[in-house]
C-alpha cells in the first residue's frame, strides 16, 4: 500500500469513525434531536450539512490559508448563508411541508460548528485532496446518523417509513421528542465507542480534545467553586484535617504550645468576634481533637520510641564495626543501608 | 452449572465488594417488596386476578430484561439483589388495572433498559428506573396511562377498550377538572380503604400509610426525604387549594390522589440515589414536593410525580454541596480518628515485624549481648 492510500485511509478513519461528529464530538446535536424526526427530514439536514462543509472546507483549504482565525470565522458564516438560502429555497419547492416542518433548525445549520471546527482543525492547515477527504468522510458520518436516527424515530415513534404507515401495534411518541433523540444518540454513541475499543484498540480519541485554552477559561473557576465544599463562614479552614496529620500536630503543639495559639489569635481576631456561628460550630470539633490528643500522642509516642530506638542500635552496629573490623564489612554495610530505606519508606505511608 | 453461570454471569468474577453491595440492595428490595405486599393484596381484592396477572408479568419482564441486557452490556449481573423484581412490581401497581398487558411490560422494558443497566446496577443508577418506565408510559400513552376503571362489585375488570369497560374519575382527575369528593359523591372513608378508581396500588390510602410507617421505623434515614416530601405537599395544597369547597379537603385529595403517597414510600426512598447529608435530604424531599406540586397544578397530564421525582434525582448530587450538621460532623471525626488509629497500629506491627525479620539485627544483637555489654548501645536495647 503506498503512502498516500495510507493517509488517505488514516483520514477517513479518523474523521468518520474514531472522532465521529455526533457520537463522539457531539457537534451539530441541535438540528440532529430536534429535526431528525422521519426520514424525508432527516435526508435534508443531511444534505444541507454536507454539501455546506464540503463547499466551505474546501474554500478555506484554497483561499483562507493566510488569514488571521478572526477574520476566517465570519468568513464562514457568511459563506454558510450563501449556500443556506439557496439550498432552502431548493427544499422548499420540492418538499414544502417537510422543510416548513423544520423550522428554524434548517436555516440555523449555516452557522454549524461542525463547519468551523472542521475548517479551524483540518482545512486550514492540510492539502486540498487530504481537506477533500476529510469533509467528505466527516460530512457521510454526520449524514449517516442523523439518517439511521431519523429512520429509527419515525418507525418507533410515528409508526410510519417515508410517509408509508406500518402498522405498528405501538407508538412511542416519546421518541419523537428531544429526549428520546438524545437516548437514541447515547445508545448509539456507545456502540460506536464498544466498535473502536474492538477494532481500533490502540486509538485515544480523547487527546482530541485540547484542554490546555479550557483550563484558564471561567468554566473551570465555576466547576472548582462548585466541587468545593459549601462553606460560607469557613469552617472548613480551622479543621485543618485534625486526624490525619495527628503527629505534626502533636509534635508542633509540644514544641511550642503557647506560640501557635498566639499567632491563631493574632491573625483572626475580628472574624472570631463577628461570627457567633462560627464559634458554635467550631466548638465540637475542638473539643473532640481535645480527647483525641491523649490517645494519639501514646501511639505517636511508641513508635517514636521504636525508632529512637532502631537509630541508637544503628549507631551501636557502627561503632561496633569501627572498632573490630570484621571481614564481612560490605555485606553489614549493604544491609544497613537497606534498612534505613526501608525504615524511611514506612514513616511516608 | 454455578449459581453464578444460572444468574448470567459474564465477566470474570464478582470482587467481595460487589457481593457486599449486592447484599445491601438485596436487603433494600426485600424491604420494598414486603412493603409493596399491601397495597398488591388490594389491588387484588379491588381488582381480581387481572391485577395479579399484570404483577406477574411485569415482574418476568423487568427480569428477563435484566438477564438479557447484562449480556448485552456485558456487565456482571445484579439478579441476586431482586432489585428488577421491585422495579417490575412498582411498576405495574402505579398503573390502572385495565391497562393491556403489554403496557406494564414495555416500562419494565425501558425502567431497565435506559433507566438502569447504562449506569450500571441498582447501586450506581441515577434515577430511579421505575420512576424513568413510568415517565417514559406517561409522555408515549397518557390515554392508557390515565384511564382508570370504575370499581365494580365483580371485581373482575375489562381491559381497556373492550365492551364491559366503564372508566372511573380518579381523584387526580377531580382535582384538575376542580371537583370535589365529598359525602354525596365519595366519601373519605372510601378514599381511605382505596374505593375509589386510581392506579390499582396505589389508590388505598391507609395501605400507603402503613407502607410510610413501616418504611420510617426500618430506615430512618428516609424520614427527611419523604417526610419533608409529604410536609411540602400538604402544606402547597393548603396554599393553593383547587377546589371550592375547603383548603383540608383539597389537602386530603392532593395527598391521596395519584402517585404522591406512593412515590414517598418507593421512589424518594432510595438510598442509593438520595444525598447523603441530612440538610441535603431536605433539601431534596422539598424541591421533589415543590415541582411535583407546580407539574400538577400547570402541567399537561393530571398527574406528573414521576416527573418531579426524576428531576429531582438529577439534583440529588448538587444538594450534597450542602454543609453537615454538627452531630455529622462529630460521627466523622469520630471515624477519621479510628481510620487513623487503625493505621497508626498497622505502622507499628509492620515496624516491629522489620526489626524482629531483619537478620542482622538479630545477629548484632546477639553479639551485642554476647560481648559487651559495657560497650555502650546493650542498654537501649
Amino acid at each position: 500500500m503506498s503512502e498516500r492510500q495510507n493517509r488517505f485511509l488514516k483520514t477517513v478513519k479518523n474523521s468518520a469513525v474514531i472522532h465521529n461528529p455526533v457520537l463522539f464530538e457531539a457537534i451539530g446535536i441541535a438540528p440532529v434531536v430536534a429535526m431528525a424526526i422521519s426520514l424525508k427530514s432527516a435526508i435534508i439536514l443531511s444534505v444541507v450539512s454536507a454539501v455546506e462543509l464540503v463547499i466551505i472546507e474546501l474554500f478555506a483549504c484554497l483561499l483562507l490559508k493566510h488569514l488571521k482565525r478572526s477574520i476566517r470565522m465570519p468568513i464562514y458564516a457568511i459563506l454558510g448563508m450563501a449556500i443556506n438560502i439557496p439550498m432552502y429555497m431548493l427544499f422548499k419547492f420540492i418538499i414544502p411541508n417537510e422543510t416548513a416542518n423544520a423550522g428554524i433548525f434548517l436555516p440555523l445549520l449555516a452557522v454549524n460548528s461542525l463547519i468551523a471546527l472542521h475548517c479551524e482543525r483540518f482545512a486550514v492547515k492540510h492539502k486540498l485532496s487530504e481537506t477533500f477527504t476529510d469533509a467528505v468522510s466527516a460530512g457521510a458520518s454526520y449524514a449517516f446518523v442523523i439518517l439511521v436516527l431519523g429512520i429509527v424515530r419515525e418507525v418507533l415513534g410515528n409508526g410510519t417509513f417515508y410517509g408509508i404507515k406500518l402498522n405498528l401495534p405501538v407508538k412511542l411518541s416519546g421518541l419523537i421528542m428531544p429526549f428520546g433523540g438524545f437516548l437514541l444518540l447515547g445508545f448509539m454513541a456507545a456502540v460506536l465507542k464498544s466498535i473502536i475499543n474492538k477494532k481500533y484498540p490502540d486509538a485515544k480519541p480523547e487527546e482530541a480534545f485540547d484542554l490546555s485554552e479550557i483550563s484558564q477559561s471561567h468554566i473551570v473557576k465555576i466547576k472548582n467553586i462548585l466541587n468545593s465544599d459549601f462553606d460560607p463562614y469557613g469552617e472548613n479552614e480551622d479543621e485543618a484535617e485534625p486526624v490525619l496529620n495527628i503527629k505534626k500536630a502533636k509534635k508542633e503543639k509540644h514544641d511550642k504550645p503557647s506560640n501557635t495559639t498566639k499567632t491563631e489569635k493574632n491573625k483572626k481576631p475580628e472574624k472570631r468576634k463577628n461570627s457567633s456561628r462560627k464559634k458554635r460550630a467550631s466548638a465540637p470539633v475542638s473539643s473532640d481533637t481535645a480527647r483525641e490528643k491523649p490517645r494519639a500522642q501514646k501511639i505517636s509516642d511508641s513508635a517514636d520510641n521504636y525508632l529512637k530506638d532502631f537509630e541508637d542500635m544503628l549507631a551501636d552496629l557502627d561503632e561496633y564495626k569501627n572498632k573490630y573490623s570484621v571481614d564481612d564489612e560490605t555485606e553489614q554495610k549493604d544491609k544497613t543501608g537497606g534498612a534505613g530505606e526501608n525504615e524511611k519508606g514506612g514513616d511516608d505511608e | 452449572m454455578s449459581r453464578e453461570q444460572i444468574l448470567g454471569d459474564v465477566s470474570p468474577k464478582y470482587t467481595p465488594e460487589m457481593k457486599a453491595a449486592i447484599k445491601t440492595t438485596r436487603k433494600y428490595s426485600i424491604d420494598m417488596i414486603i412493603i409493596m405486599a399491601f397495597p398488591a393484596v388490594m389491588a387484588w381484592y379491588y381488582y381480581g386476578e387481572r391485577a395479579v396477572r399484570l404483577m406477574v408479568f411485569s415482574m418476568i419482564t423487568a427480569v428477563l430484561v435484566e438477564l438479557l441486557g447484562s449480556k448485552l452490556f456485558r456487565i456482571n449481573s445484579t439478579l441476586g439483589d431482586f432489585s428488577a423484581v421491585a422495579t417490575g412490581l412498582a411498576i405495574s401497581l402505579c398503573l390502572p388495572a385495565s391497562s393491556p398487558i403489554w403496557l406494564p411490560c414495555l416500562a419494565s422494558t425501558f425502567a431497565i433498559f435506559a433507566g438502569k443497566l447504562p449506569f450500571g446496577n441498582a447501586r450506581s443508577q441515577m434515577f430511579n428506573s421505575a420512576a424513568a418506565g413510568i415517565a417514559f408510559i406517561t409522555i408515549c400513552m397518557p390515554d392508557k396511562v390515565f384511564a382508570y376503571p370504575a370499581i365494580l362489585d365483580t371485581a373482575k375488570t375489562a381491559v381497556l377498550g373492550s365492551a364491559g369497560f366503564t372508566k372511573g374519575d380518579s381523584i387526580a382527575y377531580m382535582l384538575s377538572q376542580k371537583t370535589s369528593i365529598g359525602v354525596n359523591i365519595i366519601s373519605y372513608l372510601d378514599v381511605l380503604v382505596g374505593n375509589v378508581s386510581g392506579p390499582m396500588g396505589a389508590a388505598c390510602a391507609l395501605a400507603m400509610i402503613g407502607a410510610l410507617v413501616y418504611l420510617f421505623i426500618r430506615r430512618p434515614k428516609t424520614i427527611a426525604v419523604s417526610g419533608s416530601f409529604l410536609l411540602v405537599c400538604f402544606i402547597y395544597s393548603v396554599l393553593f387549594p383547587r377546589v371550592l369547597t375547603g383548603r383540608l379537603i383539597s389537602a386530603f385529595m392532593e395527598l391521596c390522589g395519584g402517585l404522591i403517597l406512593f412515590a414517598a414510600v418507593f421512589f424518594l426512598s432510595d438510598e442509593s440515589i438520595m444525598p447523603k447529608k441530612f440538610y441535603a435530604r431536605l433539601a431534596y424531599g422539598v424541591s421533589a414536593g415543590l415541582i411535583c406540586m407546580i407539574i400538577r397544578s400547570f402541567g399537561a397530564f393530571e398527574d406528573g410525580t414521576v416527573f418531579a421525582i426524576l428531576i429531582t434525582n438529577g439534583l440529588a448530587n448538587a444538594y450534597d454541596k450542602l454543609p453537615y450538621t454538627r452531630h455529622e460532623k462529630k460521627k466523622r471525626a469520630e471515624e477519621r480518628l479510628k481510620k487513623a488509629e487503625l493505621l497508626e497500629e498497622q505502622l507499628e506491627k509492620e515496624r516491629i515485624e522489620r526489626l524482629v525479620g531483619d537478620e542482622i539485627i538479630d545477629i548484632d544483637a546477639d553479639a551485642l549481648s554476647a560481648e559487651g555489654i559495657e560497650e555502650g548501645g546493650g542498654d537501649n536495647v
